[in-house]
C-alpha cells in the first residue's frame, strides 16, 4: 500500500458518514391519496396531509357538501379516479390504528347526524323540497345508496373493532366527568361508549317523559358507589 | 375479531334498500315506518344474539333499544292508535327499563339495571293507566310539538357535541 492510499481512505471514511449523518432531504408535498387513513378511497385524508390539516375537518366539509344536491358525489369520484395513490403509507402500531377506526367512526357518525340535521331543517324551512337528489327521485337513489353501502360493508375485510383484553368494568359513578351525580359518566364507562352521547340521549329521553325519566336516573345514582379517587404517584 | 357484526350491519342496509326498492315499485304495498321497523327488528334481534354474553355491553344495548323501537314501529303502522303521541311518552320509558332489564340478565352481579329497570317499567304502566288522568298527556303533548318542530337543530347539536368530543 503506498503513501498516498493510506492518505485517501481517512478522506473517504469521513466522507461516507458526513452521507450518512446527513439530514433527510426536504420531501416535496404531493397530492395524492392516503394508504394509512382510509375510509372510503383516502381523498380527505390525501388533502388533508397535503393542506397540512385536521383530516376530520376535510371530512365534516365532505359529508356537509352533499347537501348541495349530491353533485360532490361526482366530484369526489373522479378526485379519487385521478389521484395517485401513496406509494409509502404511514407505519401505524395495533392500538393507533384501532384509535384512528374509532375517531373516524365518531367523525363519520357526527357528520351524518349533522347533514341528516341540517337537510331537514332545510326541508322545514323551505329551502329544499328534499324529494330529488341527482336528476332522479329520493325514493330511487336512496334505496339504491343502501343497497350499495350493504354489499360495501358485507365485502369489506375491515375490522370494525378489537375484543379488549382488559377486564370489563363495574358500575360505579364516575368521579372525573361527572355534571351531577356522575351516573351518565359512570354509564357511559360501563358500556363502553361516550359519555356524551348518553348525556344527550338521556336528556332527550327527559324531556320527551316530563322529567319521569330521571327517576332512573336518581335510582341509579343513590345505588351504586363513586369510584375510587386516583392516586396520584409522586416521584421522590 | 367482529367480522360477523359487519355482515349485521351489511344485511341491515340491503333489507332497508331492497325493501323499499320494492315498495317504491310497487311490488310491496306497505309504509315507510313498516320498512325501517323490520330493518330495526333484523338488526336488534341478530346484534343481540351476537353480543349477549360476549363482554360487548354497548352493543347489547343500543341492539336492545334499536329492536324495541322497531317494534314500536311496526305496532303503530299495523294499529289505529287514537293517541299516537302518547305513544312515544310510554315507550321511551318501556323501552329504557326493558334495555337495563337486558344488562341485568348480562351480569347478575348489576342488580341496580334490574331495580331501575322495574322502576322505568313500573312508571311507563302508570303513565299509561293512572298518569293519564291527570292531564300527563296534554302538556306531553305541547313538548311533542316542540320537538317536532325543533328536532333537526337537536341532532345538529348532537352531531357537534360528538364532533367536538370526538378525540376523548
Amino acid at each position: 500500500m503506498t503513501e498516498e492510499q493510506n492518505n485517501k481512505e481517512p478522506f473517504e471514511e469521513n466522507l461516507f458518514e458526513q452521507m450518512e449523518n446527513a439530514p433527510p432531504a426536504v420531501s416535496i408535498k404531493r397530492l395524492q391519496r392516503s394508504r394509512s387513513d382510509v375510509i372510503i378511497t383516502g381523498t380527505c385524508s390525501g388533502i388533508a396531509k397535503y393542506f397540512d390539516t385536521d383530516v376530520a375537518n376535510i371530512r365534516l366539509i365532505a359529508i356537509l357538501s352533499l347537501l348541495l344536491g349530491g353533485w360532490s358525489v361526482v366530484a369526489y369520484l373522479i378526485t379519487a379516479a385521478l389521484l395517485p395513490v401513496e406509494q409509502n403509507p404511514e407505519e401505524l402500531a395495533e392500538v393507533e390504528r384501532a384509535n384512528q377506526r374509532k375517531e373516524n367512526f365518531r367523525v363519520m357518525f357526527s357528520g351524518m347526524l349533522i347533514l341528516v340535521g341540517f337537510h331537514f331543517a332545510f326541508v322545514q324551512i323551505g329551502f329544499i323540497t328534499g324529494s330529488r337528489s341527482f336528476l332522479f327521485p329520493n325514493s330511487f337513489v336512496f334505496p339504491l345508496l343502501s343497497i350499495a353501502i350493504g354489499v360495501y360493508i358485507i365485502l369489506s375485510k375491515r375490522k370494525l373493532s378489537e375484543k379488549s383484553e382488559e377486564p370489563l368494568p363495574t358500575l360505579k359513578r364516575t368521579r372525573d366527568n361527572r355534571i351531577i351525580l356522575g351516573v351518565c359518566g359512570g354509564i357511559g364507562k360501563y358500556l363502553n361508549v361516550d359519555e356524551t352521547a348518553v348525556r344527550i340521549i338521556f336528556i332527550f329521553a327527559v324531556l320527551l317523559t316530563l322529567g319521569l325519566f330521571a327517576v332512573g336516573y336518581i335510582a341509579i345514582g343513590l345505588s351504586t358507589q363513586l369510584e375510587e379517587e386516583k392516586k396520584v404517584e409522586t416521584q421522590q | 375479531m367482529r367480522r360477523s357484526n359487519n355482515i349485521i350491519i351489511g344485511l341491515s342496509f340491503l333489507i332497508y334498500g331492497v325493501l323499499s326498492l320494492l315498495n317504491g315499485y310497487g311490488v310491496i304495498n306497505t309504509g315507510s315506518s313498516v320498512i325501517i321497523g323490520i330493518t330495526f327488528c333484523f338488526y336488534g334481534i341478530a346484534t343481540v344474539n351476537q353480543t349477549f354474553g360476549n363482554d360487548e355491553r354497548g352493543k347489547l344495548f343500543f341492539a336492545s333499544v334499536i329492536f324495541l323501537i322497531g317494534v314500536v314501529l311496526l305496532v303503530k303502522s299495523h294499529f289505529e292508535l287514537l293517541d299516537s303521541r302518547g305513544i312515544i311518552f310510554t315507550s321511551i320509558l318501556f323501552i329504557g327499563g326493558a334495555a337495563l332489564l337486558i344488562l341485568f340478565l348480562e351480569n347478575f352481579k348489576e342488580k341496580v339495571f334490574l331495580y331501575t329497570g322495574s322502576i322505568l317499567i313500573l312508571l311507563g304502566i302508570l303513565s299509561a293507566t293512572f298518569f293519564r288522568n291527570y292531564g300527563l298527556f296534554s302538556l306531553a303533548n305541547k313538548i311533542g310539538n316542540l320537538f317536532e318542530y325543533f328536532w333537526p337543530v337537536l341532532l345538529i347539536v348532537f352531531g357537534i357535541s360528538l364532533f367536538i368530543n370526538r378525540k376523548k
